[in-house]
């Protein structure tokens, strides 16, 4: 009975009503893009909020935590900062801090990072032969910090279905719901 | 005149406890009896107007989207970054204002096409507002002759209960009175 | 309030906005506070070393060594807003061929409720001072200094540095021998 009432609504509708309610859920949609290509533009950073994975900086971050990260040309690389990179070949963002540095003169610069709860550097999980990270391999440089909220992305890819359910879920919501 | 139409044979039930569900049930049948009884046009322009900001909109994201995908950020792409944001929060506002003043709550408006052609159309616009967890339905019918002249307002404040019967079917016959009443209040006030 | 899903819905609204609202007030209440503090550093027992850094490459490099003392009182560092603190002893120097170079060579984690005085004595460096070359031969300017940073419970990460360093001289031969 709950289920007819809501279709009652849409069977009602023309298909102007209909149309809008699509272009509805696009805009939905669409302000979410928006507002993250937004992001990326004021950061400078391709990808201005990640979710913290592993371990290896346990105490200050935990798998699920939400780190904002800048990128900003101008902004130096120093010691002691926590920069989020890829290796070049592998896609997966690490959350590492800087513990050398060594620039030159016209700004080429390379550095060695080390989780803050690993043993060793990070010169193991670099590509093979590669002894320093560069500049360009820079994701950005963690400024902002928030707890916890990140565990929601990571519940959503180990179990993608639940992620597609919810997804659909809230389209077909969005999609029925009259303004 | 009245033409028996598929909303008074049938009319439609709604979850009686939803707001939004009621407002959208009064919304139709006021449509339906205006529609129905006299044999007026709808006119689309409004909601035309609003799918046309909302769809430029749309356009922009996607427009955005292709664009990143085909040209990674951070090379060139970040001009062509800001300004589909820009264009993107913009056309909101207009949105909103759009909305906000131009529509102001109008759900029908109704043309009275003059037969012989002459005379400009007579615009009928229907408008309403129901707030949250309130009950009180005010709906205001105005009327307007062309492109000019100010519109003449009938409007009146319905309790939604009156309207409904207990599981949530909608009284046609009692909406229907009401707007026929609007009508004629309408009709025979001078200008 | 009458279906069992409006509630859920009006309950878990109003706690997700309760909690944005308490983590932007963590955010805003430290955002502008200065974390700064008096350090004093010392080093002795310094020795200079010219050896293959197998883990870059086959070349020599210098590698220097050296024990340090520190004092630093932390615990105003310690707002409600701080989790921990990342304390580190970075050594900084210009080279001929590297303008800027800095390398960390101890560090330690102070979490909240543990003790925030720093106070070592001929202390060991935890990782080995490479130079990217042979710049350290005789450099009489290398400074080393104390920094942290802070990690919040909500909020901004930043680096502050103590006001102290100390300035490091590397003898002008290497040592010769296998140990330090």
């Amino acid at each position: 009975m709950f289920q007819m009432d809501f279709l009652d609504d849409i069977r009602r509708m023309n298909c102007r009503q209909i149309f809008y309610q699509f272009l509805n859920f696009a805009m939905i949609v669409s302000s979410a893009l928006m507002i993250w290509k937004g992001l990326m533009v004021v950061t400078g950073s391709e990808s201005p909020i990640v979710v913290v994975l592993s371990g290896s900086m346990e105490p200050a971050f935990h798998r699920g935590d939400l780190l904002f990260l800048t990128n900003y040309e101008q902004e130096p690389i120093r010691a002691g900062e926590i920069v989020v990179f890829k290796v070049e070949g592998r896609d997966i963002p690490i959350v590492h801090r800087v513990m050398k540095v060594h620039e030159k003169e016209d700004g080429a610069v390379k550095f060695l990072t080390k989780g803050d709860n690993n043993n060793v550097d990070d010169r193991g999980l670099y590509a093979n032969g590669q002894a320093w990270l560069n500049r360009k391999d820079v994701v950005g440089r963690a400024r902002g910090y928030v707890p916890f909220i990140g565990i929601v992305t990571i519940i959503m890819n180990d179990y993608p279905k639940f992620k597609y359910a919810v997804l659909a879920g809230l389209g077909v919501f969005v999609l029925i719901h009259r303004e | 005149m009245s033409v028996s139409s598929a909303m008074e044979e049938n009319p439609p039930k709604v979850n009686k406890w939803d707001g939004n569900a009621l407002k959208n049930a009064l919304d139709d049948a006021v449509k339906d009896v205006l529609l129905s009884h006299f044999s007026y046009i709808e006119s689309h322009k409004l909601l035309d107007g609003r799918l046309m900001i909302s769809s430029v909109a749309v356009g922009f994201s996607i427009f955005a989207l292709v664009w990143d995908w085909l040209y990674p950020f951070p090379q060139s792409s970040r001009s062509v970054m800001l300004v589909c944001v820009v264009v993107y929060f913009v056309m909101m506002g207009v949105l909103t204002w759009y909305t906000t003043y131009l529509e102001c709550g109008i759900f029908c408006t109704a043309l009275n096409k003059d037969v012989a052609g002459i005379d400009p159309d007579q615009i009928w616009n229907a408008s309403s507002s129901l707030k949250r967890f309130d009950n009180k339905y005010h709906l205001c019918l105005s009327q307007r002759t062309g492109g000019s002249g100010r519109p003449k307002e009938a409007r009146t404040v319905l309790t939604v209960e009156n309207y409904f019967d207990e599981t949530g079917k909608l009284l046609y016959a009692s909406v229907a009175k009401e707007v026929l009443r609007l009508y004629s209040d309408l009709d025979s006030k001078k200008n | 309030m009458h279906t069992f899903l409006s509630r859920v819905n009006a309950v878990s609204a109003f706690s997700l906005s309760t909690l944005a609202a308490l983590t932007f007030l963590c955010f805003a209440s430290t955002f502008l506070v200065n974390y700064t503090a008096p350090v004093t550093i010392n080093a002795a027992n310094v020795v200079l070393k010219n050896v293959p850094e197998y883990a870059v490459s086959r070349e020599k490099h210098d590698l220097g060594a050296l024990r340090f003392d520190t004092t630093a009182d932390l615990t105003p560092l310690f707002n409600w807003n701080t989790k921990q603190l990342f304390v580190y002893l970075t050594a900084e120097y210009e080279t001929p061929s590297n303008k800027i170079n800095q390398v960390v060579l101890w560090d330690k984690i102070i979490r909240r409720g543990d003790s925030s005085m720093v106070q070592l004595k001929n202390q060991h460096l935890e990782y080995y001072f490479w130079d990217d070359g042979n710049g350290l031969l005789g450099h009489r300017n290398v400074s080393l200094y104390l920094s942290w940073n802070i990690i919040p419970i909500a909020g901004t990460l930043p680096l502050w540095s103590g006001t102290g360093s100390y300035k490091l001289s590397f003898p002008s031969e290497y040592t010769q021998g296998r140990s330090f």
